[in-house]
């Protein structure tokens, strides 16, 4: 057996564990279901760690191919349409899939510690099982019909996940958000999938990307589709990854428990887009006019959201946009063909952002479900684990020197700088000053939260209501029997409409008295670490060394770019990409002389990031009052930022409401005009089976007497024809 | 063919004959060892059959393929009819612990089987007749005797009665045929059909009494005008036996109906034979639209699935329509509008789709029954959804496969029927299948609309069904979604099995007998369109 | 390709009693005929024209056989039918008026009386057809085995001496539809199989003939059948015999005495599992 027969066990796993969890949901067993599930993707992942290094070490990667395939089964034969199911690893896939099915386990043992108790325990951990077999079926695809499978299926997991507390309305709306948003891009997908076999007869990785596509005369005679391809492609990727303007339905994604969100953002589906660009690179690199429209987007996207995250007050939805910012960074090394740097990117970034929001999901577990930063103050001192943990995330968010952000985003903005395209370099400044706005906000959160003196919200130390009220089967054993839900997991407690009409919001809310809590009180009222059960603060431990190290995978080890950008520079279109850009005349892999010399790069990064920090702890932690003060003298600004810039009401207003009219109008066509002749016709069968049901007496007699006429009949109207 | 092409059906009636013994046996542990026992003979049979499916076997017989789809797919969904009447028969009374009749009822499903099994194996018009009867004659008695109940001895005796009456059909029909042929070999019919084709057209005795025998073999198929007893004998029988009923009756009548037009070679279009393919077409046709119409009205789910299986029959009966002959464009590669497919071929893969839709959705008919008591009507499934959800969700997933929804193998089955009729060039027989498709829904979706949007009407009192029943849904289930996502194994058996069977007279394509006669040469082009030539 | 003869004529033959009429319009007219007869045969309960109908159908009988006798004397099948003379008109107009017998007499007894009446000219006319073996097995199948059971059947069910028959005896259901259906479909038959150029017997081997052949010798025809059943026919003859044993254990299961109970079908039974 070759390393690669192995490969179906990845999603092979996660499969059987959600089909398991699913089938505890009848027993007893129903609050183990979290067993299945963390074994079926801690296997994956030691599947997944064993090929990552039989890769590396050549073995699986033998000969001059950059890939191995197999084929598992015929999966659709169809006349001349034939696609198969089969394995398609490189050391993109490999790498990819270890990053997720590892980050994931981690979000599996932590889940056990924070649903437990929940009434859908089992439930969610056979979704969060289904979640990793689409996204590892995603990447290990050897064909865009099966990545397409994964890809919905992905999407699917998610709408599951986010609208997890159904009866709440506002997890059902943001459930149908993200899904109709990613249908957009699901169904741009689907023509490129279409357009693709039509230009290239097969759906092959290896016929499509190491094929005739080399072929001038082949790219000349297709050049439209080959123009058309990328584009679908982009916006699919658009979609899947959030970014402008289709990144609306990721902030309001954190409805789901807080795990959801860091597999969502960390692990799973954001990753998705980036994987699926940086697979489809080729076709990229020879398409350049939608290459740099993605590098622009993603620039463009990273200012948006990092500008949108200083204003924000809820610590999901500013880590929610900060994901969007760091995936504006992803696209953005894509689009100067820095294929390693993105991924670079995305692998550090599931570490730091995946501890992020399981660190928050801490907070909020302690805090009763609060996570306004404005009602909560120094909490460093009751929750030190925790604190050490987002310390480190925040760190490598902001990019501080030597943690894995600081690494990763230097190398994409290195690779901007040094681009042989024009606006490269203009792209890496934008770069900058988003990593300004990023280091700023980001410490801004954990100044407020984690510094200063201790205040808690009124709703610390209880357990969060549970969304699952309704009446009827309850579990019993639960100990969430809150009342009525209002609040749960995720509830932003903000109401888009409200802050409309209020302009801005001060940056420190006055506390109505018995919401705060003083330092006297606390011991009495909770006398333990509000860390929480070692299944939490455990894989924050982890992920917390992982944010710390993660980095150095791309600095040591390899001549340039590191073991990163060694390894995935066996993929011939994801090497170092700042020596490699693609020559006008097809040739793809061209060296460039540098511009800026990424050392120069590293120094002015960190020198960015910590004026962003030195910033956040003068207006956040030493001088609060001040942010007020600058929040109210930059009044518009703030307005504008805290209402994400109104492209939710210019959808609303733009698209929503005219659409919403001509549905209206539609519908009262349809009511009208369509509805009669529906009617009718729906009418005629209803009418014709009256008019036929006395035949239906009942009576042998009539039976046989029926019998017999009909086949009179039949021969007589053949009497007649056959004259 | 020897002997040994006949193992599955020997094991089968094997099978039965030792269940017949047992069955007698007065101690009723023993007794309950029946199920037992017919499982382990289709078992055996099926892997009988599989063997035989081997590529090579039985090479000078061409229809083989053919064969081997027929106990292939007996000896299958007979496994799924053997678990879903598990318990059965119901016993007569309440203080009875069991059945006395419990050896007879699986020996009697096992014969019936066997008939279907062979059905494809036959080359005579005796043989034909016989293998026809074993299918029904075991059937009949099920229906009687399936539960001690008026409406079932109602359901058999209408059952019966009529079902001699379309044997009467379709035996007057052979005695023309062996009076036009003077044998009733097959062979020498297909030589005989032949000649006279070639001189011109057939003549008139032979073509009475090819529609007698299409005529009365429609009853068996339940196709309009020999339908009108499907729903009464449905709603009467126990609903282990119409589950049974819906499959394996038609089954063998479809087959049957193949081997018949196999006979006169499809090659009708040539004289004013011509409107025989057009015939069946318009019966397919209205039997479409009598089947969804009627359905609309019913309350009663037996009845609905009744219609329906009567509805499925039209869309059946659209594709042996079509014939055998491929559509000149199948033979151009990597197009995807190409159709690779037949009519026949379309017609066996829906064969097995509807057996394993219409189990299944029976199958959790007979769950209700033992769990709810009768749940026949809409109001005795309302709210099933709650309580039951998974047998809801088998419900539903074969409800969406009747009504053909993607991703489940009753699209499929369509999808091949619609492909096979546009390539024949028949689109109007496409739209009509289609529109039949949207009447279908209607009545499909009320039944899942009333499992998961209504209330339960009346408490459903919960009782323990046998494990095998649910594995019996649970499978039927599962295998609708499988071969709906995953059809390479039953598309490659009906696309061997309908391809097997010739568009053109060929004396080669009658073994076991030396054809005497060899065949003038027809001009042999496989035409799409009404039966080729 | 000798065996597929064209009628040596050609075209229509032209019958006795018409120099412009086919024949084959005589015998749909004799089938009309012998349709109004039938109707007016039929119990009606009302008012009685049984006579009238009945001379109505000797007339229509005669016509139909003088014509059909004509026609087949010209034919090509003259040689095979002349053997059988006049014999077969007097059996199959037996045969046609005792049908006629099973089907209006308001007694059920009498029905099955006339209907061993129509089995024994039917295995007359098959003896003439020298099919000695199936005229046996025609009558001690139908006239011995299935008749007696009717009759006992008839006899048990039946009220005794003095009560009218039921209803549904007396008068028959949708006399005028169900003779209009039977006559189409009998005049079609005849239609097509006499009508036009003798087409209906333009046979690809005359059966009669290798009738002859068979029942050469006496019983030859037996034995050869025998031999032909259990060299050629042994499956069938298998599966004829399962089918029997499966109607046999039928038979007992429906027969067998149950004891009346009423219930509700899934109410009262607790599967057994």
């Amino acid at each position: 057996m070759t390393p690669i027969d192995f490969a179906p066990l990845i999603p092979a796993f996660p499969l059987a564990a959600a089909i398991l969890a699913a089938l505890l949901s009848g027993t007893k067993l129903k609050r183990a279901a979290h067993v299945p599930a963390i074994s079926g993707v801690a296997l994956s992942f030691f599947v997944a760690l064993f090929l990552l290094l039989k890769c590396q070490w050549g073995q699986a990667i033998a000969g001059g191919a950059p890939y191995v395939q197999s084929t598992l089964w015929t999966w659709i034969a169809a006349g001349g349409f034939k696609v198969s199911a089969g394995i398609f690893l490189d050391p993109l896939a490999a790498l990819f899939v270890t990053f997720v099915t590892g980050v994931s386990l981690l979000i599996f043992i932590y889940s056990a510690g924070y649903m437990e108790g929940d009434y859908g325990y089992w439930r969610f951990f056979a979704y969060m099982s289904i979640f990793v077999f689409f996204m590892t079926t995603l990447v290990l695809a050897n064909n865009f019909l099966l990545v397409y499978l994964g890809w919905e299926g992905v999407g699917l997991a998610s709408y599951l996940l986010i609208g997890y507390y159904y009866p709440r309305p506002s997890a059902r709306d943001a459930a149908t958000k993200a899904f109709i948003t990613n249908r957009i891009g699901d169904t741009c997908f689907a023509v490129a999938v279409l357009m693709l076999y039509l230009t290239f007869h097969s759906l092959k990785f290896s016929t499509v990307f190491y094929g005739v596509l080399a072929n001038p005369a082949f790219r000349a005679a297709h050049a439209t589709a080959l123009f058309w391809i990328p584009l679908l492609l982009m916006f699919g990727a658009f979609a899947k990854s959030a970014q402008f303007p289709l990144h609306v339905w990721l902030p309001d994604a954190m409805e789901g428990p807080t795990p959801v969100s860091a597999l969502i953002h960390a692990a799973t589906m954001v990753t998705a887009g980036v994987y699926l660009i940086a697979r489809c690179l080729p076709l990229f690199l020879y398409d350049q006019p939608v290459l740099h429209l993605v590098g622009i987007i993603g620039c463009f996207t990273a200012f948006l959201a990092a500008t949108i995250a200083l204003r924000q007050f809820d610590m999901k939805r500013i880590w929610a946009y900060s994901t969007i910012s760091q995936l504006g960074y992803m696209f953005m090394g894509l689009g100067v063909a820095a294929g390693a740097s993105a991924v670079f990117h995305v692998f550090t970034h599931a570490f730091f952002k995946a501890l992020l929001f399981l660190a928050t999901g801490s907070v909020m577990h302690a805090m009763g479900g609060e996570l306004d930063i404005r009602k909560m103050s120094g909490l460093g001192k009751k929750m030190p684990i925790t604190t050490v943990c987002i310390l480190t995330g925040c760190l490598a968010l902001a990019g501080f020197p030597g943690f894995s952000g600081f690494f990763s985003k230097d190398d994409i903005l290195s690779a901007a700088m040094n681009a042989t395209w024009g606006l490269g370099p203009w792209l890496a400044v934008i770069g900058l000053l988003t990593a300004l706005l990023t280091a700023y906000y980001t410490f801004r959160v954990f100044f407020r939260v984690f510094c200063g003196e201790l205040r808690l919200p009124a709703t610390a130390g209880q357990h969060e209501p549970s969304a699952f009220t309704l009446p009827g089967p309850q579990d019993g054993g639960g100990n969430r029997r809150g009342d009525a839900g209002t609040r749960g997991h995720g509830d932003t407690g903000k109401d888009e409409g409200k802050i409309a009409a209020a302009g801005y919001e001060p940056e420190t809310v006055n506390q109505t008295p018995h919401t705060t809590i003083h330092k006297p009180e606390i011991a009495s009222h909770y006398p333990h670490s509000l860390d929480g059960a070692p299944t939490m603060w455990l894989p924050l431990i982890l992920l917390a060394i992982g944010a710390t190290c993660a980095g150095y995978l791309g600095v040591f080890g390899g001549t340039e770019g590191g073991w990163i950008g060694g390894f995935l520079g066996r993929v011939p279109h994801m090497q170092p990409a700042v020596r490699y850009v693609v020559a006008p005349a097809g040739d793809m892999y061209l060296p460039a002389p540098w511009r800026v010399s990424p050392s120069v790069m590293m120094l002015i990064g960190a020198v960015v990031s910590l004026v962003g920090i030195g910033a956040a702890a003068y207006w956040h932690w030493f001088n609060r009052s001040a942010a007020d003060t600058l929040a109210g003298a930059v009044r518009p600004v703030a307005s504008f930022l805290e209402n994400k810039w109104y492209i939710d009401e210019l959808y609303r207003y733009g698209l929503v409401r005219p659409l919403r009219l001509l549905g209206h109008v539609l519908w009262r066509v349809d009511r009208w005009v369509v509805d009669g002749v529906v009617g009718v016709i729906g009418g005629i069968p209803r009418w014709l089976g009256f008019s036929i049901r006395s035949s239906e007496s009942g009576r042998l007699r009539s039976y046989a007497f029926g019998m017999v006429t009909g086949a009179v009949l039949v021969l007589l109207v053949m009497w007649y024809w056959l004259r | 063919m020897n002997l040994h092409g006949l193992l599955p059906e020997m094991i089968m009636l094997a099978a039965a004959a030792v269940i017949l013994l047992n069955g007698l046996c007065p101690r009723e542990s023993v007794r309950r060892a029946s199920q037992w026992l017919a499982l382990a003979g289709l078992v055996a049979a099926f892997v009988a059959a599989w063997r035989l499916a081997a590529p090579g076997q039985h090479a000078g017989w061409p229809l083989w393929p053919l064969a081997t789809f027929g106990s292939l797919l007996a000896s299958g969904v007979g496994l799924l009819a053997v678990l879903a009447s598990w318990n059965m028969p119901f016993k007569d009374q309440p203080t009875e612990t069991d059945s006395a009749y419990r050896g007879e009822y699986f020996a009697l499903l096992l014969c019936s089987l066997a008939g279907l099994s062979m059905m494809a194996k036959v080359n005579n018009l005796i043989w034909l007749f016989l293998a026809l009867e074993l299918v029904s004659m075991p059937t009949y008695i099920m229906v009687a005797a399936g539960r001690g109940q008026s409406a079932a001895q109602e359901a058999g005796v209408k059952y019966f009665f009529l079902g001699a009456l379309s044997a009467a059909v379709y035996l007057f029909g052979f005695s023309y045929l062996y009076g036009f042929a003077g044998s009733t070999r097959f062979s020498t019919i297909a030589a005989a059909f032949h000649s006279a084709l070639a001189l011109g057209h057939p003549p008139a005795i032979a073509l009475i009494g090819l529609l007698m025998v299409v005529l009365g073999i429609s009853y068996k198929i339940a196709a309009v005008p020999l339908h009108y007893y499907a729903p009464d004998v449905y709603q009467g029988a126990a609903t282990p036996v119409t589950a049974f009923l819906a499959f394996t009756p038609k089954a063998a009548g479809f087959i049957a109906l193949i081997l018949v037009f196999n006979l006169t070679g499809w090659q009708l279009s040539s004289s004013l034979a011509g409107a025989v393919p057009a015939l069946l077409m318009a019966l397919a046709v209205v039997t479409m639209f009598v089947g969804n119409v009627l359905a609309l009205l019913q309350r009663n789910l037996k009845r609905i699935l009744a219609y329906s299986s009567i509805a499925h029959s039209g869309y059946m009966l659209a594709a042996l329509a079509l014939g055998p002959a491929l559509s000149p464009e199948a033979t151009r590669p990597g197009e995807l509008g190409g159709s690779s497919i037949n009519g026949l071929s379309a017609l066996l893969f829906y064969l097995a789709a509807y057996s394993l839709m219409t189990l299944g959705a029976f199958a959790v008919l007979i769950y209700l029954e033992g769990q709810t008591g009768a749940a026949e009507d809409f109001d005795g499934i309302a709210g099933l959804a709650g309580e039951h959800p998974l047998a809801a969700g088998c419900m539903a997933v074969c409800l969406f496969s009747l009504i053909g929804m993607p991703g489940t193998v009753g699209f499929l089955g369509k999808l091949f029927i619609v492909q096979a009729a546009l390539a024949a060039h028949h689109p109007v027989l496409a739209v009509i299948i289609v529109i039949n498709a949207a009447i279908a829904a209607t009545y499909y979706l009320r039944i899942v609309a009333a499992m998961y949007l209504r209330a339960a009407a009346t408490p459903l009192t919960v009782r323990r069904p046998a494990l095998a029943l649910k594995l019996s849904a649970a499978v039927a289930t599962f295998l609708v979604i499988f071969f709906g996502l995953f059809p390479g194994a039953l598309y490659r058996q009906s696309v061997a099995g309908g391809r097997s069977v010739p568009t053109v007279y060929s004396a080669a394509h009658w073994p076991g007998r030396s054809a005497k006669r060899t065949a003038v040469g027809m001009p042999g082009s496989a035409r799409a369109g009404l039966w080729a030539n | 390709m000798d065996r597929v003869r064209r009628p040596a004529a050609g075209g229509t033959v032209r019958g006795i009693l018409g120099t412009g009429a086919t024949m084959n319009n005589w015998l749909l007219a004799a089938t009309a005929v012998g349709a109004i007869s039938l109707y007016l045969m039929l119990p009606h309960g009302r008012r009685r024209m049984s006579q009238f109908g009945a001379l109505l159908g000797v007339l229509a009988l005669g016509g139909g056989f003088v014509e059909l006798g004509l026609w087949l004397s010209h034919g090509p099948l003259a040689a095979a039918v002349a053997p059988a003379g006049i014999f077969f008109y007097v059996f199959a107009a037996i045969a046609l008026a005792s049908a006629v017998g099973v089907v209006c007499h308001p007694r059920p007894i009498y029905c099955a009386l006339y209907f061993v009446l129509v089995t024994l000219s039917v295995a007359a006319l098959l003896i003439l057809l020298l099919a000695e073996f199936m005229a046996v097995v025609l009558i001690v199948i139908y006239a011995g085995a299935i008749l007696v059971t009717y009759v006992f059947v008839i006899m048990l069910a039946s009220p005794g001496g003095g009560i009218p028959a039921a209803d549904y005896d007396r008068v028959s259901a949708d006399p005028l539809l169900a003779v209009l259906v039977s006559f189409v479909f009998l005049g079609m038959i005849l239609q097509r199989l006499f009508g036009g150029p003798m087409d209906g017997f333009m046979l690809a081997r005359a059966p009669l003939a290798s009738g002859h052949a068979a029942a050469a010798g006496s019983f030859a025809g037996l034995a050869a059948l025998g031999a032909n059943l259990y060299a050629h026919y042994a499956l069938p003859l298998e599966l004829a015999g399962i089918l029997l044993t499966i109607s046999l254990v039928g038979a007992v299961m429906i027969s067998r005495k149950h004891e009346p109970v009423v219930r509700i079908l899934g109410a009262a039974d607790v599967p057994a599992e």
